[in-house]
């Protein structure tokens, strides 16, 4: 049996070996020798390019039928809206009953309020809530409407000069929520294809901001001027100049208590190019000899930073936000400001409020002093902590200890 | 080498978009006589506004930060000077090696044609947004580029302000008390709601707000664009699909692009769409891995405000349950100005709240406060105090403003012990009813469901928007101009929205003014109807 197919398949080869020796195996071409293999290679180059001249078999497509999509839409079953409730979730905050001032009101007990912004300690001024009673009377309190459509007072044309002769600077924006303020002025100035430096500790604020401008953002380390300096210097090249490349950081960074270095910032600035868009919502205030901010601080002239924006819910005792820079900053956002343009303005008794602790302010730099001297008090009482040295924040320590 | 002679020629402006659906065209009567006409209107002030530009950086290239200006100067230089360096240059001052921080074309649109009717938005006004208002006159030195306040006020009809319920001047119930709160517990808590900035107010207006809507609980932030902003992104994430409308207030396009999942659009109002939409993509799955999507949101709003109508909730929540996608109802103009009772579109077109899966609103509107509201129930609530970023973050609502809407949530549910609520609402409707149909008679194009309280009289052209804004405040009626961007290219309108504190006196007078000045600016682009409307 074995041997029979062998047989055959010699018989087979010698068939075929005689088959390529065929007369014009041999034969020469136009100087080709045309041997046994070039048949073949001929051979299978035609059946190739037969191939490839035929349609590619796709499997036919058929729709489903629409019995089939419904029952593809039964099958599916989507993920609750929320994750299952744990016990972490279940904790409450204290409620307080009555101004959050130094000394508050929980359950009955009187506390001691470590955990309010209220940095100047306005909260229960006279003069203040004197002016928004006024206002109270005079405006009821919703603007009911948007800055662009009668929702803009006398107040808060007032409030916008007030803060910006408080700068030195041509002319500041308002807007009717703190947090609002930073994530409406960075999509505003920042599209896609330009360059954004961030700090890798700033506040959700800044965070939604950033990611709704769309631009590239880098982080360098925190508060660390080496990281930012290799950053920039990883992100100057020709093309990069003629996009618009910023610097975005916080004075005191709500997360942490640190301060920014604004004069290294301002000098790296300089030298690479960079505008600066600096958040102050927790420094404006506190920080600097008359409370005017970072730049006072340190020094700076204000004309060297781009774009200031700060929340007026810490320092200043009452809501809403402010952006101050030069004229073409300012009117820019009064049409490209998604939180100006798109949001109810800010009620105008807040607006008279802000005047009022501007005023205040500008008339007793000493509650700095008295600021500045309980914060030495607390560092020289508790060294637990190894923060910056400047660091003002100290309510950080302490938030727990309400609870 | 001459400096190219493009250098010279200003870059085009971004194109606005100008698609306009057959269904929208339809539903505004754009004819395309008048898509023309506005086209060409459009094309004018934009040709105007090139030149100006064009003139612009010829007379004015030596104070311009305008990079393409610096680079003609600084290839005319090489041309004379052979190379210099640029960079670092003490000598070029002047451009800083900075990009400037608004590019001439991005900035076209406000420049060469929001400046020009600038004097129509952003009117200072002197007292309380109520049905009468100060309008305070401003005049310009500069051909409108800078606006200046005088002294001297103009008092107008207000058609203009979101006061549905005539809260916002000073209310004989919420003042009193709003000013008590005040003193009690000053103006903010500068803190935010997870550390001291939950006051009893806070709880109570929770509360209070939840029973009025009809769910078990609510949570509530400071601002209403905020709200949105921040709760869509705890909602849903990376892998889910949010399916929001086409006309869309922008606080929900940020919050559904902030969100991370993929977002699509479906047509104005057609529940016939959204549930081809949905069955589509949910045999289709996540773009690129075709894995099912984790969840599926469709947002909506109560009253679509540029067009004052209603959405067809019905349908849609119909829809919405049958694929079991959730459904996030955003009522903030709609919220206690329709309904039998005030409690918004689900009342108002027979919705069980309960099918509803998250209810969003402001208090801004009808409360004549500031701020927003979620109400869910209680477990996705508790989630959201515990992850959503403004609660987390963001200084809480101011207590006075906290009290003034506790107070009006009384009034309108008649717990002060009066019925100035039910007369409140039934004031808006009748008022709001009058007006359209009356407008409508005169033969202006007017957009709005029967019973909304916002009303659109088309105007098209974007030079009759600002002759009409002017001859109103000339004859003492304050209305709103609404244009791209906030609605499509060609179908720029005027704004009206009633309050229950307008007499049918004002709106008698009202309706005058608005048809004379129609005449006047040719904005009737339907027949009078045949019986003539006498007004005194």
């Amino acid at each position: 049996m074995a041997s029979a197919v062998v047989n055959i398949a010699t018989a087979a080869l010698d068939w075929v070996a005689v088959a390529f020796d065929a007369p014009f195996a041999g034969a020469v071409v136009f100087g080709v020798h045309i041997n046994g293999h070039l048949v073949a290679e001929v051979l299978l180059i035609a059946v190739l390019l037969f191939q490839l001249t035929r349609k590619s078999y796709k499997p036919p497509k058929k729709p489903l039928t629409e019995k089939e999509i419904d029952d593809l839409c039964e099958e599916w079953v989507p993920e609750p809206l929320h994750p299952p409730i744990t016990k972490e979730m279940k904790v409450e905050p204290p409620t307080i009953e009555s101004a959050a001032g130094p000394h508050t009101i929980i359950e009955g007990k009187e506390v001691v309020n470590f955990a309010s912004a209220n940095y100047l300690g306005l909260i229960g001024n006279e003069n203040i809530i004197d002016s928004c009673v006024a206002s109270l009377e005079k405006y009821g309190v919703g603007s009911c409407s948007s800055r662009v459509f009668y929702g803009t007072t006398n107040d808060h044309i007032d409030c916008e000069t007030r803060i910006a002769k408080f700068m030195s600077t041509p002319d500041s924006i308002l807007y009717s929520y703190g947090i609002s303020a930073i994530f409406s002025v960075i999509p505003a100035f920042c599209k896609k294809g330009d360059i954004i430096v961030a700090d890798e500790g700033v506040h959700w604020g800044v965070q939604n901001g950033l990611h709704l401008s769309r631009s590239t953002v880098v982080y360098f380390k925190h508060n660390d001027m080496a990281s930012l300096e290799s950053t920039l210097e990883k992100l100057t090249n020709k093309k990069a100049e003629k996009v618009r490349r910023y610097i975005v950081v916080e004075a005191l960074y709500q997360n942490s208590g640190q301060i920014a270095p604004l004069n290294s910032i301002v000098r790296l600035k300089e030298k690479y190019h960079f505008r600066v868009i600096l958040e102050e919502s927790h420094s404006f205030g506190v920080l600097g000899n008359t409370g005017r901010g970072l730049t006072e601080h340190y020094g700076i002239p204000i004309e060297k930073i781009d774009i200031i924006t700060a929340g007026m819910g810490n320092a200043l005792a009452t809501d809403g936000g402010f952006c101050t820079g030069s004229g073409r900053v300012v009117d820019h956002q009064r049409l490209n400001g998604s939180g100006y343009v798109f949001s109810a303005s800010l009620p105008p008794y807040l607006a008279n409020a802000a005047i009022a602790a501007v005023n205040y302010l500008e008339d007793n730099p000493s509650v700095l002093t008295v600021l500045r001297r309980n914060i030495s008090l607390v560092w020289e009482v508790n060294c637990i902590c190894l923060l910056d040295i400047t660091c003002v924040h100290v309510f950080i320590i302490f938030r727990g200890s309400l609870f | 080498m001459s400096p190219p002679l493009f250098l010279l020629l200003p870059p085009l402006p971004p194109i606005p978009p100008l698609a306009v659906p057959r269904e929208i065209r339809r539903m505004v009567r754009l004819t395309f006589p008048t898509a023309l006409l506005t086209l060409i209107g459009y094309g004018i002030f934009f040709a105007f506004g090139l030149l100006r530009d064009l003139f612009r950086k010829l007379l004015n290239w030596s104070k311009s930060d305008d990079p393409k200006v610096f680079a003609l100067f600084s290839s005319t230089a090489r041309l004379f000077a052979g190379r210099i360096r640029v960079k670092g240059s003490s000598f070029f001052y002047f451009w800083q090696g900075y990009a400037p921080i608004c590019p001439a074309f991005e900035d076209f649109y406000t420049r060469r044609i929001y400046h020009r009717i600038q004097d129509c938005f952003g009117r200072p006004i002197a007292s309380a947004p109520d049905a009468w208002i100060d309008v305070v006159e401003r005049y310009s030195n500069d051909n409108n580029k800078t606006l200046h306040r005088t002294t001297n006020t103009t008092r107008c009809l207000n058609l203009g302000s979101y006061n549905y319920l005539g809260f916002a001047a000073g209310d004989e119930y919420c003042t009193p008390r709003v000013i008590e709160s005040l003193e009690s517990y000053a103006p903010t808590t500068c803190s935010s709601r997870a550390d001291a900035g939950t006051t009893k107010l806070h709880t109570e207006l929770e509360e209070l707000i939840a029973r009025f809507v009809g769910k078990p609980a609510a949570i509530t932030f400071g601002m209403g664009y905020v709200t949105n902003s921040s709760i869509i992104p705890a909602l849903v994430g990376e892998g889910g699909l949010i399916i929001s409308d086409s006309f869309n207030h922008n606080s929900i396009v940020n919050g559904a692009r902030a969100s991370g999942a993929t977002v699509m659009v479906f047509q104005h109002n057609s529940p016939s769409q959204l549930e081809e939409l949905l069955r589509k993509q949910i045999v289709k799955g996540q773009p690129g891995t075709g894995e099912p999507w984790k969840k599926i949101m469709v947002i909506v709003e109560g009253i679509y405000s540029m067009e004052g109508e209603f959405s067809k909730l019905p349908e849609i929540v119909a829809i919405c349950k049958k694929y079991k996608a959730y459904i996030y109802l955003d009522e903030a103009h709609s919220i206690g100005a329709v309904g039998k009772s005030g409690r918004g579109v689900c009342e108002l077109l027979g919705v069980d709240p309960a099918d509803v899966d998250i209810m969003m609103g402001t208090f801004t509107k009808s409360f004549g406060s500031c701020g927003g509201y979620i109400a869910a129930s209680e477990d996705i609530i508790q989630y959201l105090r515990y992850a959503c970023p403004a609660h987390l973050y963001a200084t809480s609502m101011s207590p006075p403003a906290v009290q003034q809407v506790i107070s009006a949530i009384k009034v309108v549910l008649g717990e002060d012990g009066s019925n100035r609520g039910a007369k409140k609402l039934a004031q808006i409707r009748e008022s709001s009813n009058y007006f359209r149909s009356e407008l409508k008679k005169t033969g202006f194009v007017v957009l709005g469901d029967n019973d909304s309280p916002v009303m659109s009289i088309m105007l098209y052209n974007l030079a009759k928007l600002p002759a009409f804004s002017r001859e109103c405040l000339r004859q003492n009626v304050a209305v709103v101009i609404v244009a791209y961007p906030a609605t499509p290219v060609l179908l720029a309108r005027a704004r009206i929205c009633i309050s229950a504190s307008h007499t049918r006196e004002d709106l008698i007078r009202g309706l005058k003014v608005i048809s004379e000045v129609g005449d006047l600016v040719g904005a009737k682009c339907l027949p009078a109807e045949p019986e003539k409307i006498k007004f005194d």
